[in-house]
């Protein structure tokens, strides 16, 4: 049903996230006894507010004078009203986070809170939400910039620029109403929780060989049948043919569509392989350019059709047909440790199998057959 | 939906802010302006630098930063100067109106808002302790509302500005600023009735807890921000010469009012009386040294007033006597130090007896100074016969004259034998003794008698009138007796001394008092309200019989008698119109918040329990008689009206209640829209697809094919932009029959 994929969709958490409004006691009650996590703490100016009034209230006693009294009672006022106001504005507030689930490293990405008011007549004010990365230790602060009306939503948006590869929680903390005079934070929290995984950030490298066209460093055509190939055939249109591939002379002359057969080129697909080993990789920082060398040579072989395989070292491999099939090798590596354990850097160069070495201590190899093909 | 909203901006914000702000800090350099005794220069100045600045913001933009920076060292010299010249009061209340300027012109950060608001709030405070005026309570509301804006505009400026409102440039904000009418359009009704019910329910709450803070008594109070007033009325002093007394009658304000309780019946002209002179020269009547060393003497305190009056009591809280009559009353700063009584009582309450000293003699009750804000007292078992008892002069006070060492104290003996003293040039005393003569005719008479001829005897001489020239080329020094020589009209003054210089020529001690004859009774809050204009001095004549009996020989004050005259009080002229509603504002404030204290919050204990016991007992009164007349009204034998009256009155609530439920909101959801979240058709719309989900019933392909269709609709109601929504109405009631 529509409302139980909206329920799966939209992971609400907050307050109001309750699919059933709490009854008006219950939420008395928890004025008084707030729920695990939730409290409320007065600000710097709170204290300050209360210190005041501590020494109002000193003054008032002592020199029985009514004028005091009544300061002190709207001071006392004034901080019981922020309690109330503070606690009233986000008890009708829920909130869930949306971000994509892949980042990368010195690329803006966008984790966005969707804040919305469930309250009925009046706006919700000043809500502020304190985000988090758990691996990057990276945080941010978003503040609800406009009011947001009964029944509506806004949007929160931090772009997120992440500066190491990692596959990370982003969190929202916690979630805090300062409103309406700022002396008293009234803490939620923030319930939200996202894994991502960073991808490495592309790098430069350099091809240091280039058989054939297209990407391939091998390959030949072969008498399978293809698209792009010579032509080896012709036979009759059938629905589905592209238009492109109609021969019009062949066609003209025996009055019936025919349609052209080329052979496929064979290409060379390659398979990366990847070892994470201390041993072969000296330094860390080595080992995270090997990281974004491996991603960037994996996108391009993939962009040119050219990727069959990648593996990392005592993980399965993974067939790459897809975009998502990327991804998942692009996950992997996003959470790539630099392992001692690992299998001792021994690489297989069977096959068109791609491996990775250091080079002079600083740069990184890509090695096809024992033949480094390009470096980094 | 997600909502990109067209609201204030950052900029837009700082300015409302910065507004709000200067606003309170004009708000509450207008407070010392109720501070009669403190110079409004620096008030005057500042509250026209925040106004000019208000009026024309982008000039104070344009300031550079060094003019701050130069501002706020310039208070060091000035506040300096005022300390070293002034007392501490005034010093601290021109420091803080010189930071309250500055910090009202120049706030951005979050700390200096909160320090902007204290300063208002303390100048506020301090000039409400000082007055403790009505006006007072006016711009702590004023106030209380622009700091709640002020503060609420600062937190939502701060989550605008992600919170980094302090790096606004004001430069900035300043260029695009197009008037204040401009921008005050764009707040919206919403955030002003927001705005509005946050301002009530602060009040409410700050009301509430005013009224609960538990208040106890302390022993030792402490007087904070003491000040002296500029002056008293000299013709309510200690010394009053020819004219004094009516010159105050030019002034039309409220003196003192006086708030009766507990009595049915009240003198028909009061004699409010502040102080009686004994000491007579040259026409002007003073109170004697012996008698004013008593007043200023801190022997003659409340504690002791037990040795001259044994059925008085001074104490800081009321008795327990409910049945006594109680006069609470409330001098305006300015008016005497002296506090104005009717006579003889049998209690006074006095919040803080140190600071009163007594005169038993002359009747009189002094504070230290002419206070500088409205003082409080209350007299119960008040005597209205227009006598004082007297007092034998230093009789029993032997042991009192000996300090704590043995030491005797000296004593003036010039009392009583003021209340003898004549013109000092004998021309005058044989003018007065011939006026004896004529008014006793020789005959030996008591002192009621002589004060009735001689009183007969001045009205018939004189008349009234408030300005009086005496004759220059008189061979008679004495301005009173040249006044009676001449035979002109004069005032209360002229009426008074000669009465009292003539019945002491006839051998009765007399002396002057001044005070204030009777007063408005505002008929909004039942009080007296007396004013400047109502001041007074009339004679008292000691009748030999241990009693100072009242004389007022003014024209149309009538002839001394040993009779209370009283009136009803229900019966009592009332003064109406809007200057007396507005002076029962201020009473209003001074009997609910100014003198509210651990009794009256007891009081208002019992009365709020009262009250609703009160409708408790009504509440069920009700419901049983309601239910007695249903009762009543069902076993009574049915006719044929009130069988078809009733059948109609059942089958029109029930198609009311039936069309209730075809709208999109039914009968509950209208009753329970207060206590729910969120769009009401949404939720009704998503309700009705929980209660399709997991139905599944054998039905005909067409009937399949419309619920799927009313299912898509109510999805469209739940999920859907409300652009694309059909009727809900329609769309629920297809659901209810096919759902």
């Amino acid at each position: 049903m529509a409302l139980l994929v909206s329920k799966d969709q939209f992971d609400w958490r907050g307050p109001a996230s309750t699919k059933e409004p709490k009854p008006f006691s219950r939420r008395i009650m928890e004025l008084f006894v707030p729920p695990k996590g939730e409290k409320v703490l007065p600000t710097a100016s709170g204290m300050m507010l209360i210190l005041i009034g501590l020494c109002l209230g000193l003054a008032a006693y002592n020199t029985e004078n009514n004028i005091l009294f009544i300061a002190l009672s709207l001071l006392i006022a004034t901080i019981v009203m922020s309690g109330i106001f503070c606690w009233s504005n986000i008890i009708s507030a829920r909130w869930r986070l949306e971000n994509s689930s892949t980042f990368r490293v010195g690329e803006t990405g966008e984790v966005a809170v969707v804040v919305e008011n469930a309250r009925q007549r009046f706006p919700l004010f000043s809500l502020l939400f304190e985000l988090g990365s758990d691996k990057t230790e990276e945080f941010r602060e978003l503040h609800l910039r406009d009011s947001v009306a009964p029944g509506e939503s806004a949007r929160l948006v931090w772009r997120y620029k992440p500066e190491r590869r990692c596959r990370t929680k982003i969190r929202i903390l916690e979630t805090t109403s300062l409103f309406p005079f700022g002396f008293l934070k009234k803490h939620v929290p923030g319930g939200c929780v996202s894994e991502v995984s960073i991808w490495p950030a592309r790098i430069e490298y350099r091809r240091l060989k280039n058989l054939g066209s297209g990407f391939g460093w091998q390959g030949a055509s072969t008498k399978a049948r293809g698209t792009t190939g010579e032509l080896i055939g012709l036979r009759e249109y059938s629905r589905g043919d592209a238009p492109r591939s109609i021969h019009w002379k062949v066609s003209a002359r025996q009055g019936a569509l025919v349609v052209k057969q080329n052979a496929a080129e064979s290409q060379a697909r390659y398979t990366l392989h990847v070892s994470h080993s201390k041993y072969l990789w000296p330094t860390k920082e080595i080992f995270e350019r090997m990281c974004s060398f491996v991603v960037s040579l994996a996108e391009d072989l993939f962009l040119a059709g050219d990727l069959d395989y990648c593996r990392i070292e005592g993980g399965p491999e993974i067939k790459i047909s897809r975009v998502s099939d990327l991804s998942t090798f692009f996950d992997q590596i996003s959470s790539l440790e630099w392992d001692a354990d690992s299998g001792g850097g021994k690489s297989e160069d069977a096959g068109n199998a791609v491996s990775f070495r250091p080079v002079d201590g600083i740069q990184v190899a890509a090695y096809l057959n024992g033949k480094a093909i390009a470096k980094a | 939906m997600v909502r990109q909203s067209q609201k204030l901006s950052v900029n837009d914000m700082f300015r409302i802010k910065w507004l709000l702000g200067a606003t309170m800090a004009i708000v509450s350099i207008s407070s010392l302006f109720n501070l009669e005794s403190h110079t409004r220069v620096q008030g005057a100045v500042c509250f026209a630098v925040l106004a000019i600045s208000i009026v024309f913001p982008k000039l104070l933009a344009s300031a550079p930063p060094i003019v701050w920076k130069l501002f706020a060292f310039s208070i060091i010299p000035m506040v300096s100067i005022d300390i070293f010249a002034k007392e501490t009061v005034p010093a601290l209340l021109n420091l803080n109106t010189w930071l309250v300027l500055y910090r009202g012109l120049n706030h951005q950060k979050r700390r200096e808002e909160m320090q902007l608001v204290l300063l208002c709030l303390f100048l506020l405070v301090m000039a409400g302790m000082l007055t403790t005026s009505l006006v007072f309570g006016v711009q702590l509301l004023l106030y209380t509302g622009l700091a709640l804006g002020f503060l609420t505009m600062g937190t939502l400026l701060e989550s605008k500005s992600q919170g980094d409102s302090e790096g606004i440039d004001p430069k900035e904000a300043w260029k695009n600023h197009r008037g204040w009418w401009q921008l005050s359009n764009r707040a919206g009704y919403r955030n002003m009735a927001l705005g509005s019910a946050m301002f009530a329910s602060l009040l409410g709450i700050a009301g509430l807890a005013f009224l609960f803070i538990p208040r106890v008594d302390v022993e030792e109070k402490v007087d904070l921000f003491k000040m002296k007033a500029i002056s008293s009325q000299t013709g309510l002093s200690d010394s009053v010469q020819l004219g004094e007394v009516t010159n105050i009658k030019k002034d039309n304000r409220v003196a003192l009012r006086v708030d009766v309780s507990g009595r049915a019946f009240v003198p028909a002209m009061p004699y409010w009386r502040a102080l009686a002179l004994d000491e007579y020269k040259n026409g002007g009547f003073s109170v004697s040294p012996a008698l004013k060393n008593m007043l200023e003497d801190r022997r003659w305190t409340p504690y002791n007033a037990i040795r001259f009056w044994n059925d008085r009591w001074f104490a800081d809280t009321p008795s327990r006597d409910s049945m006594r009559d109680r006069w609470t009353f409330f001098l305006e700063p300015g008016v005497s130090k002296f506090l104005p009584v009717l006579g003889s009582f049998r209690h006074l309450t006095f919040s803080d007896l140190d600071k009163l000293s007594i005169g038993p003699y002359e009747h009189a009750f002094s504070l230290e100074d002419t206070p500088s804000k409205m003082v409080s007292y209350q007299l119960e078992g008040i005597d209205l016969s227009p006598t004082i008892p007297t007092i034998d002069t230093y009789s029993h006070l032997e042991d009192f004259n000996v300090d704590a060492k043995g030491r005797r104290y000296e004593q003036d003996s010039s009392y009583p034998r003021t209340l003898l003293e004549l013109p000092m040039d004998s021309g005058s005393r044989e003018y007065i003794d011939k006026v004896v003569r004529e008014i006793s005719q020789g005959v030996p008479m008591t002192a009621v008698d002589f004060a009735t001829k001689a009183t007969e005897y001045l009205a018939s001489a004189h008349g009234y009138s408030l300005s009086s020239t005496l004759p220059s080329d008189s061979s008679l020094e004495d301005p009173i007796a040249r006044w009676m020589n001449a035979g002109l009209d004069g005032h209360c003054e002229f009426f008074a001394s000669s009465l009292v210089l003539l019945s002491r020529a006839a051998g009765f001690q007399a002396r002057l008092v001044v005070g204030f004859k009777g007063g408005a009774w505002n008929a909004f809050e039942n009080y007296y309200m007396v004013r400047n204009s109502d001041a007074h001095a009339w004679a008292e004549i000691n009748d030999g019989q241990g009693n100072w009996l009242r004389v007022d020989p003014t024209p149309g004050s009538g002839l001394p008698t040993t009779v209370p005259q009283t009136i009803a009080l229900s019966s009592q002229i009332a003064e109406g119109g809007s200057q007396a509603y507005l002076d029962s504002l201020r009473m209003l404030w001074y009997r609910r918040i100014v003198n509210f204290d651990e009794q009256a919050q007891k009081e208002a204990a019992i009365q709020i329990k009262d009250f609703l016991l009160a409708y408790m007992q009504i509440a069920e009164e009700w419901t049983i008689k309601g239910i007695k007349e249903l009762y009543n009204w069902i076993v009574a034998p049915w006719s044929t009206k009130k069988f078809i009256t009733t059948t109609s009155s059942l089958v029109i609530a029930v198609l009311i209640l039936l069309y209730q439920r075809n709208l999109a909101l039914n009968y509950r959801e209208l009753l329970l829209v207060p206590f729910r979240r969120g769009d009401p058709i949404r939720r009704k719309a998503s309700k009705l697809l929980n209660r399709s989900e997991g139905k599944v019933a054998e039905v005909s392909e067409e009937l399949a094919v419309r619920r799927e269709n009313v299912i898509s609709e109510l999805q469209r109601l739940r999920f859907g932009p409300k652009e694309s929504w059909n009727d809900p109405r329609v769309v629920f009631r297809e659901a209810r029959r096919l759902l």
